[in-house]
């Protein structure tokens, strides 16, 4: 029992490398949305929507989504990855069962998903990294700090272990692939509108913006937001330690529970 | 055992309250082709996965290849070959690169893998489909595949679960001659299969499983000798109706002299010694429509053991 639950990171990397394998040979369909998505978010939200905006939270509001859709972009790239994906290899194309007739473990396979799924929150930042940059390079208004810029691919390190995680949870549990259209609805949509995404928490109610202050997305955004505008890293110190502290227990919860389900 | 490729002492297994395994003892050696039979819900599958040490065991004591599925199961998963029931072949690469990506688990590094691969696909005739991909195989073709996919490792221990179900007869001979050539090897192979015939063919030795327990084990010519012996006939009444009195009158004959036989809707079949005292008593009965005599198979020890009621 203890050997069967035992991780090896060579093993891991053999079987993250056949992710990223598999992602190689359709990267044509991989590169498009997190390059078209931020454009169409700054054109339309930012400078579209924007025009009628004077400021929101101190900065145009095209300044204002642009690190927002970032943490979006990192949620996405690993909750997907750790749902959809991870259910289509476990259930459909029993990708995990053929793995598990080799010497990798059914633990490095559930913790290759979790690296690769943060592997797609990492790419997915840095692509859009770029396609903000380059926009703002277009309109003349830098849109992110450069310094920012280059911590954005590394803080979508502990926020995609942190939504990879969760995305095990509920693959551990899910009856079917539709199943997960209620944590999107229910969770994940709500999330991406009101974790101070699109307009500040201040805007809320006190109870509301408690709520929102327990959200993962929030405490994302909070980080790009801070790394940006180029902002003091001291006033992230709670943010920091709440996605810590949630990137620990999500991670263990994620593989403990899938594992009860494939191994019995 | 040091002979032994597998060797299960008291061997349970548990989901919850169900008994899949219940308390099975089993050695194979070395060197032969070894077959686990049973219908649905035998345990076989189950028996298989804790084989191949990735399932753990409830009770009991499993080794595999003189190693213990508990504490070496990496080191014996590298030293096997699974060839599994269902298709689980990557849709995303290419034949080639399926076998590629497989090596690369256990360590193969990546021109040995990409010779191995070629010689493997040679082997099971796939040379020219390399570059294909793989929802354009037939299902014969991703079978031959996965079979090649299982001896990438030079496996030592090679075990395939109902590996020729669905098959056409030409790719299941070429399953079969895989089987056999592995085998010639001096290696092992672990099998399960519905097809008696298939079991009676390729394997020197087998076990009948039903609801988790061994019922009977040994080598299949033998089995059927010593089970219902060396013959069988049948004796059919085709059309139903008055027909039925003469198949009562023979079971209630067969059941006087303590006859073996087995009562199937439209006819009965005998076993043993007696057959052809019956056959001479009943042949002029008018209402029978044939009578065949032919050799007793697996498959009327297999029914006769585990019975005709359908499983789940």
């Amino acid at each position: 029992m203890q050997e069967i639950q035992s991780v090896s990171p060579q093993m891991v990397y053999a079987v993250w490398r056949r992710h990223a394998d598999v992602w190689v040979r359709t990267w044509r369909t991989n590169l498009l949305p997190p390059l078209v998505e931020p454009i169409l978010y700054l054109l339309g939200f930012g400078f579209g929507v924007g025009a009628y905006i004077n400021e929101m939270g101190g900065v145009s509001y095209v300044e204002y989504i642009a690190p927002s859709i970032l943490a979006i972009s990192m949620m996405f790239g690993a909750f997907f990855e750790a749902t959809y994906s991870a259910f289509v290899r476990m259930y459909y194309q029993k990708t995990w069962q053929a793995i598990a007739a080799t010497p990798a473990s059914a633990s490095d396979v559930l913790v290759a998903e979790l690296i690769w799924a943060t592997t797609k929150s990492v790419t997915n930042a840095t692509l859009m990294t770029t396609a903000i940059l380059s926009v703002g390079y277009l309109v003349n208004q830098p849109l992110i700090s450069i310094h920012g810029a280059i911590l954005m691919p590394i803080i979508a390190i502990p926020i995609g272990l942190m939504f990879a995680g969760m995305g095990l949870i509920l693959t551990s549990y899910t009856p079917s692939i539709d199943w997960f259209n209620i944590p999107f609805f229910l969770f994940v949509n709500p999330m991406f509108i009101l974790a101070g995404t699109f307009f500040p928490l201040s805007e809320f109610p006190p109870i509301a913006q408690n709520i929102a202050m327990c959200l993962p997305l929030t405490h994302a955004a909070i980080i790009t937001r801070a790394l940006a505008y180029g902002d003091e890293i001291e006033t992230l110190i709670f943010s920091i330690a709440y996605i810590s502290v949630m990137t620990i227990v999500m991670t263990y919860l994620g593989v403990k529970l899938c594992l009860q389900r494939i191994v019995s | 055992m040091e002979n032994s490729a597998i060797s299960a002492n008291s061997l349970t297994k548990n989901y919850g309250d169900f008994c899949a395994v219940n308390n099975v003892s089993l050695d194979v050696p070395k060197g032969i082709c070894f077959g686990l039979l049973g219908p649905n819900g035998a345990g076989k599958t189950t028996m298989i996965q804790m084989i191949q040490a990735s399932s753990p065991v409830t009770k009991g004591e499993l080794e595999v290849l003189g190693m213990n599925t508990v504490s070496n199961s990496r080191d014996i998963r590298k030293k096997i070959g699974v060839i599994p029931q269902e298709d689980n072949l990557d849709p995303d690469f290419s034949v080639e690169y399926n076998l590629l990506v497989y090596a690369r688990y256990f360590g193969i590094g990546f021109n040995e893998a990409k010779e191995k691969a070629a010689e493997l696909l040679e082997k099971v005739e796939l040379t020219d489909k390399a570059e294909q991909e793989i929802n354009n195989l037939s299902g014969g073709m991703k079978r031959r595949l996965i079979v090649a996919r299982g001896m990438i490792n030079d496996p030592e221990l090679l075990i395939l679960d109902e590996p020729t179900t669905g098959l056409d007869p030409q790719a299941r001979h070429s399953v079969w001659d895989q089987i056999r050539i592995f085998k010639n090897e001096g290696k092992t192979v672990l099998l399960t299969t519905h097809y008696m015939d298939e079991a009676e063919i390729l394997c020197d030795q087998l076990a009948i499983m039903d609801s988790g327990k061994i019922l009977i084990q040994g080598n299949p010519r033998e089995l059927i000798r010593e089970t219902i012996g060396d013959y069988a006939a049948e004796l059919v009444a085709l059309s139903f109706g008055k027909d039925e009195k003469t198949l009562d009158l023979i079971e209630k004959k067969c059941k006087l002299i303590d006859v073996n036989f087995s009562r199937v809707t439209d006819r009965i079949i005998l076993y043993g010694k007696e057959i052809e005292n019956i056959i001479s008593e009943f042949k002029n009965e008018g209402n029978l429509t044939d009578i065949i005599r032919r050799r007793a198979t697996l498959e009327d020890v297999f029914l006769n053991l585990t019975g005709r009621q359908l499983r789940d």
